[in-house]
């Protein structure tokens, strides 16, 4: 006899063994959402359905903050949960707790073409740019209120410049509704005339990034009067809102760098064209007065009184030089005379005299050298070293003195 | 001149002080006109001091009324 079960048996039994498989507690499907209904609850109710098959999905209100987009009939999704069964109808359905849209490859066709879109537009283009003025006294930023994002620019702008005035827009980044967040914050804070904005978050999956990717961002991002930075992810994403903000920064903490001036280095440069141009004008000055004394110099050696001084030092030189040359010519003179008198010495009768020897004349001072000038009773006059005697002949006699 | 520096963001003051420099360093320049160049140049300094602000700022968040608080 066959044992008869009650339906609740059966399916509390069936409900059993799919609560204690392995695989279908922790499963992924693949497929097309259609029947997508968001109740007030809260759940919502879809399908998922591929070219021969369907099943029945019901993602929970307390299970959303795995669905970070607007699901709709027509996407293609990868939803994550378990399938069970539902006694109540007797049917098993995927209790979803992780709804993505499927794969990278879909996203980034829907980058690429909104890409594409929003390029014809002109959204991108260079003209639209506005610069980021080099001193940013007061900067926006619209992203997460808190995370690394938020503190990095916080860090980073602070510490470049203490007088910067941060104002920040606590935005959702992520989520459903995240893309209106951002486009609200950006509106919000282009109202307030800032100098520049910051608008981004930090690292995530493409789909935690795909906000920026939203028309809506891109849209509030070239709307703005005022400059708007994107620091979307790490440095290798790059996202529809990087390509329509005026400047793209890789990280956050890059876009707080690119918009903050380091205060410290700005004074330096002051400081160092002050000291150059101290430097260029002490320069200019001691040139100037380098000419004048140039000047001063050239009108003085001009001027009369230096050529009086001039003359007046000529005259002297010369009278300096006749002196000179009076004096050689008289010590030459003197030279010569000392000569001749020692040569005139020599010569002297005196000096005969002097050694004993007497000249002879008569009285009327001619020589007598001969016996046969005088006679008896002649005068004569013989004069010696020291004076003259006068004589008279006594005797003239021929003398033979030598023998012939 | 005062109401023209006081438009002179900090980058276009580098860019003028830069050509003051560069003209006192001419040679042939009149003293007279250094002078109002190393004039010019000083006040364009001052000014540019003054528009550094330092002083510490506190970090205002928006709160959802579009109202400012502080962080």
């Amino acid at each position: 006899m066959q044992k008869v079960y009650s339906v609740s048996q059966i399916n509390t039994y069936i409900r059993n063994m799919f609560t204690q498989d392995f695989v279908l507690n922790r499963v992924s499907i693949r497929g097309e959402v259609s029947n997508c209904k968001y109740h007030t609850s809260g759940h919502i109710y879809f399908s998922l359905k591929d070219a021969s098959g369907t099943i029945a999905c019901i993602m929970f209100a307390g299970a959303r903050k795995g669905l970070a987009f607007r699901m709709s009939d027509g996407q293609q999704v990868v939803a994550e949960g378990s399938v069970n069964v539902y006694e109540r109808d007797g049917k098993y359905q995927l209790y979803a707790n992780r709804i993505r849209l499927d794969g990278a490859g879909l996203l980034y066709e829907k980058f690429l073409a909104l890409k594409q879109e929003l390029e014809e537009m002109g959204m991108f283009a260079p003209e639209y740019k506005k610069r980021i003025p080099p001193y940013v006294r007061r900067l926006g930023v619209v992203t997460a209120p808190t995370g690394a994002a938020v503190r990095d620019i916080i860090n980073i702008s602070t510490r470049r410049n203490p007088g910067i005035q941060l104002i920040l827009y606590p935005a959702k980044v992520q989520g459903e509704g995240a893309a209106e967040s951002v486009a609200e914050g950006l509106h919000r804070l282009d109202a307030l005339n800032l100098d520049a904005i910051i608008v981004g978050r930090g690292g995530g999956s493409i789909e935690d990034l795909w906000a920026f990717n939203e028309e809506t961002v891109a849209r509030a991002i070239f709307s703005c009067k005022t400059p708007v930075i994107s620091a979307v992810g790490h440095e290798t994403d790059t996202t529809i809102a990087d390509f329509v903000a005026d400047l793209r920064a890789p990280t956050p903490s890059a876009a707080a760098e690119l918009a903050v001036m380091d205060v410290q280095s700005v004074l330096l440069r002051l400081d160092d064209c002050g000291e150059q141009l101290e430097r260029l004008m002490e320069f200019r000055i001691h040139e100037y007065r380098m000419k004048l004394e140039g000047y001063r110099m050239r009108l003085e050696y001009a001027s009369p009184v230096q050529r009086i001084r001039e003359q007046r030092q000529r005259a002297a030189d010369a009278e300096e030089a006749l002196r000179r040359e009076t004096e050689r010519i008289l010590q030459d003179r003197r030279h010569r005379m000392s000569v001749y008198i020692e040569r005139m010495k020599g010569l002297s009768p005196l000096e005969k005299l002097s050694q004993g020897y007497a000249a002879v004349t008569d009285p009327v001072g001619r020589r007598v050298y001969s016996v046969e000038q005088v006679k008896k009773d002649d005068a004569l006059e013989l004069f010696v070293s020291d004076g003259k005697i006068t004589a008279s002949v006594t005797e003239a006699e021929p003398l033979r003195l030598y023998d012939p | 001149m005062q109401e023209k520096e006081e438009e002179l963001t900090l980058e276009e003051a580098f860019t003028r002080l830069d050509e003051m420099l560069e003209r006192l360093e001419d040679r042939e320049l009149p003293l007279e006109e250094s002078f109002q160049l190393y004039q010019q140049g000083m006040e364009l300094l001052k000014h540019c001091n003054e528009k550094i602000d330092t002083v510490e700022k506190k970090i205002l968040i928006m709160n959802g009324d579009g109202g400012l608080d502080e962080f």
